[in-house]
């Protein structure tokens, strides 16, 4: 039998970057895959260029004539601290840029970027912007050759939009007209810059609940590692000291930060500025434009809930709120969601013990009693029977739906389909056993990589007994199997599968 | 039954045997290279010239105030109305200053024109409109030119009192310029003269 709802399968690009993680896993084990965690280790380097940064800033000269001469300072006599501590900082700068865009473009292949999720997606390009504005700040606050280059190409950008009006560029064509003031504004911008971050990622997480900002300690070791390794290869230096006179010469050039200026041999400033402006409100509006119609919301029924506070709890992206009872019902609290926020996942579903919540498209009652008949269908079968419990987004046999939850091969086994696999609540884990099946066989997305971020880990916690609702101490964890493993891995899954098959006793 | 057997978190079914933490350290730092600190070590060190070496520029740049387009002196005005001001103050008990009269001295200014040639080749004839909302404030002129090294002859006149017959400054200058040499010209306040250096 066909069942109404269907799951998108992974397209062409997404199923090339699910297979690097994949040889990566074999490498880190998805515990330490970094492509897990780049927000994490996005906000790890803007620790470490903040505290790098202070250190930095207390032997900063703020004037024309002494500031390359104090960069040089901790460059060359100071070269066992300032000079490590002046090149962790422009790498972890370096890697935030990496970090950043990586994040940003995998959350674009994977499809996790549109509605509740636009907030972080336009957030997360506000805050490239900030970040790149802020480094070139930083170069220019060096005061070499490259800073000179960028202060006098960043003031030609600056004074062709009329609305800021600064004759920047008269400051700096000759070293007469150039006040300290320059210095000092420059710094501020580059300060400023991790202060608008800071504000924009705490907009970036607002709907991500319980959001993962810190890398596993292997992984923060790995990053400190990283960054002393290229401080050593090639520590950060700067280029000869700027000289009005002459135009800047050939210079070492970052051009994660600074790629924009050579455009500029070829566009107007305003061709530039248009050609940024384009760039950014497109990729901006990308969840719009390629937004298809999105799944609906999960539901409250009012008169089951008892305000347990489960489900708010469980929600990744804090789309449950708990308001004061509404309708004379001898609880406290009920439960509230907020559509916009909803991402149709259905964990709290899997949270409520109270037959409270239910997706339109897959109700309660319509998935126990989809359980229900497949666990009967296959109860007469011959030998070990086993029911699967599928998540959509993690690796499941093609076809499987049409098939009413069959596999070619696998005649002792049904697959029920959830659209996360956080939906399985513990009572229905109960339904197959009750209804004469031998093992239950649970596969989910990659562990860390839970597509609705969390529901992977939640259903462990409920099964090893540590995150309510548990699932019933009576049921032989034996009999019950588990495989975390991406949408490019269905063989793997199948192969997991078989073997759990074979050893249920 | 059994309840103690835990299902793994970990990679399937069967609980992985839990490698070092120290290889974990190892091989995570080595994807981090691969992804994070190549990419990082290779573009932020890519060495680049926006110039070539068989360039130059020259550089007009620097602030002037043009003349004011109606002849009145706010300096006299004050001082003027000041004495008024005074002597009414000795006979009469009730007085005022006339504000008036003082705001109806328009502060506006001429833009500063600058023609510029290099070689008997126009390169600038721009007008710079004074700063502030009232135009009463400097202009700011600033244009750049990419040039070839060598002997330029560089001829330029400035107008700040909006008669384009009449400059109010020029210059006529032949000037070597180095390959990479950046030549800013300007008016030097102090000898009331453009000069290019
Ligand atoms: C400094 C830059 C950035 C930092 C520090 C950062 C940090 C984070 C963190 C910590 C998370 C939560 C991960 C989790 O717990 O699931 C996250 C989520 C997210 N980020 Fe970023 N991010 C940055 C840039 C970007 C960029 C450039 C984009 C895309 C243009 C982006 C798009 C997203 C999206 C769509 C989510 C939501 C994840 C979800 O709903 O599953 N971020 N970010
Ligand atoms: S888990 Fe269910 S019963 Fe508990 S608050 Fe949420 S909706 Fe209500
Ligand atoms: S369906 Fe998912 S996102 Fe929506 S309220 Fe439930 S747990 Fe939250």
């Amino acid at each position: 039998m066909e069942r109404a709802k269907t799951y998108r399968k992974p397209g062409v690009t997404e199923r090339l970057w699910l297979g690097l993680e994949k040889v990566l896993n074999l490498l880190t084990t998805s515990a330490y895959n970094p492509f897990y965690y780049l927000g994490a280790i996005s906000i790890f380097f803007l620790w470490i260029i903040f505290i790098t940064g202070i250190y930095l800033f207390v032997f900063y000269s703020i004037s024309a004539a002494g500031a390359y001469n104090s960069v040089q300072y901790l460059t060359v006599n100071q070269w066992y601290l300032g000079g490590v501590i002046r090149s962790l900082h422009r790498y972890a700068s370096g890697g935030l840029v990496i970090a950043a865009l990586t994040h940003g473009l995998r959350h674009y292949v994977l499809d996790r970027y549109k509605h509740w999720r636009w907030v972080s997606w336009v957030t997360g390009i506000g805050m490239v912007l900030v970040i790149i504005v802020g480094g070139i700040f930083g170069y220019a606050l060096v005061w070499d050759q490259r800073a000179q280059f960028i202060a006098i190409s960043l003031s030609k950008m600056i004074e062709s939009v009329p609305v800021f009006g600064m004759p920047m560029s008269i400051s700096f064509a000759r070293i007469e007209n150039l006040a300290d003031q320059v210095f000092y504004l420059l710094l501020a911008v580059h300060f400023f810059a991790i202060i608008a971050v800071t504000v924009l990622v705490m907009i970036h997480l607002g709907r991500v609940a319980k959001s993962v900002i810190n890398p596993p300690k292997v992984m923060a070791y790995g990053l400190v590692a990283v960054l002393f390794l290229l401080s050593f290869l090639r520590p950060a230096v700067s280029s000869g000291p700027a000289n009005l006179k002459a135009l800047p010469q050939a210079m070492p050039f970052d051009w994660l930060y600074m790629f924009m200026f050579p455009l500029m041999r070829y566009m107007t400033e305003h061709e530039l500025w248009l050609f940024i402006v384009a760039l950014v409100l497109i990729v901006s509006i990308i969840p719009w434009l390629t937004a298809e119609k999105k799944n609906p919301e999960v539901q409250v029924t009012k008169e089951n809930c008892t305000g347990c506070e489960l489900c708010r709890e469980d929600c990744p992206y804090g789309a449950i709120q708990m308001i004061k009872r509404t309708d004379g019902m001898p609880y406290e609290l009920e439960a509230v969601v907020v559509n916009k926020r909803c991402a149709s996942c259905g964990i709290c579903m899997g949270a409520c013990d109270y037959k409270a919540l239910n997706l339109p498209d897959l109700t309660e009652d319509a998935l126990k009693a989809e359980i229900e008949r497949l666990s009967t269908e296959l109860a007469g079968a011959q030998g070990k029977k086993v029911v699967v419990f599928n998540c959509a987004k993690g690796a499941w046999p093609d076809g499987v739906l049409e098939a009413g939850g069959r596999v070619k091969g696998f005649d002792w086994a049904r697959i029920v389909t959830l659209q996360c696999i956080g939906m399985l609540q513990p009572s229905m884990l109960s339904i197959p056993f009750e209804n004469g099946i031998d093992g239950v066989f649970i596969s989910g997305c990659r562990m860390g990589d839970c597509s609705f971020r969390s529901g992977n880990e939640w259903l462990v916690g409920r099964i090893n007994g540590y995150r309510t609702p548990v699932v019933k101490k009576s049921l032989d964890r034996s009999r019950i199997g588990t495989a975390w493993l991406s949408a490019v891995e269905k063989d793997a899954m199948l192969k997991e599968l078989g073997q759990f098959h074979k050893n249920l006793k | 039954m059994s309840d103690k057997k835990n299902v793994s978190a970990g990679e399937g079914t069967k609980k992985p045997k839990k490698p070092l933490e120290i290889i974990s350290f190892i091989r995570v730092t080595a994807v981090l290279i691969v992804f994070i600190g190549l990419p990082v070590l290779i573009l932020s060190n890519i060495s680049y010239s926006f110039y070539s070496p068989q360039e130059s520029a020259i550089k007009v740049a620097f602030q002037h105030t043009g003349k004011r387009i109606v002849d009145c002196d706010e300096k006299d005005l004050i001082k003027e109305e000041g004495k008024r001001y005074r002597e009414l103050l000795k006979t009469e008990k009730r007085i005022s200053m006339n504000m008036g009269k003082l705001a109806g001295c328009p502060r506006e200014r001429f833009p500063v024109v600058v023609d510029l040639s290099i070689d008997g080749r126009t390169m600038l004839d721009r007008a710079y409109k004074p700063k502030g909302i009232k135009r009463d404030m400097a202009s700011y002129i600033y244009d750049d030119f990419i040039i070839s090294p060598g002997v330029h002859r560089i001829a330029v006149a400035m107008y700040d009192s909006g008669n384009k017959n009449k400059a109010d400054a020029t210059l006529d200058e032949t000037v070597d310029i180095k390959p990479g040499d950046v030549k800013v010209l300007r008016f030097d306040d102090a000898s009331n003269k453009l000069v290019v250096e």
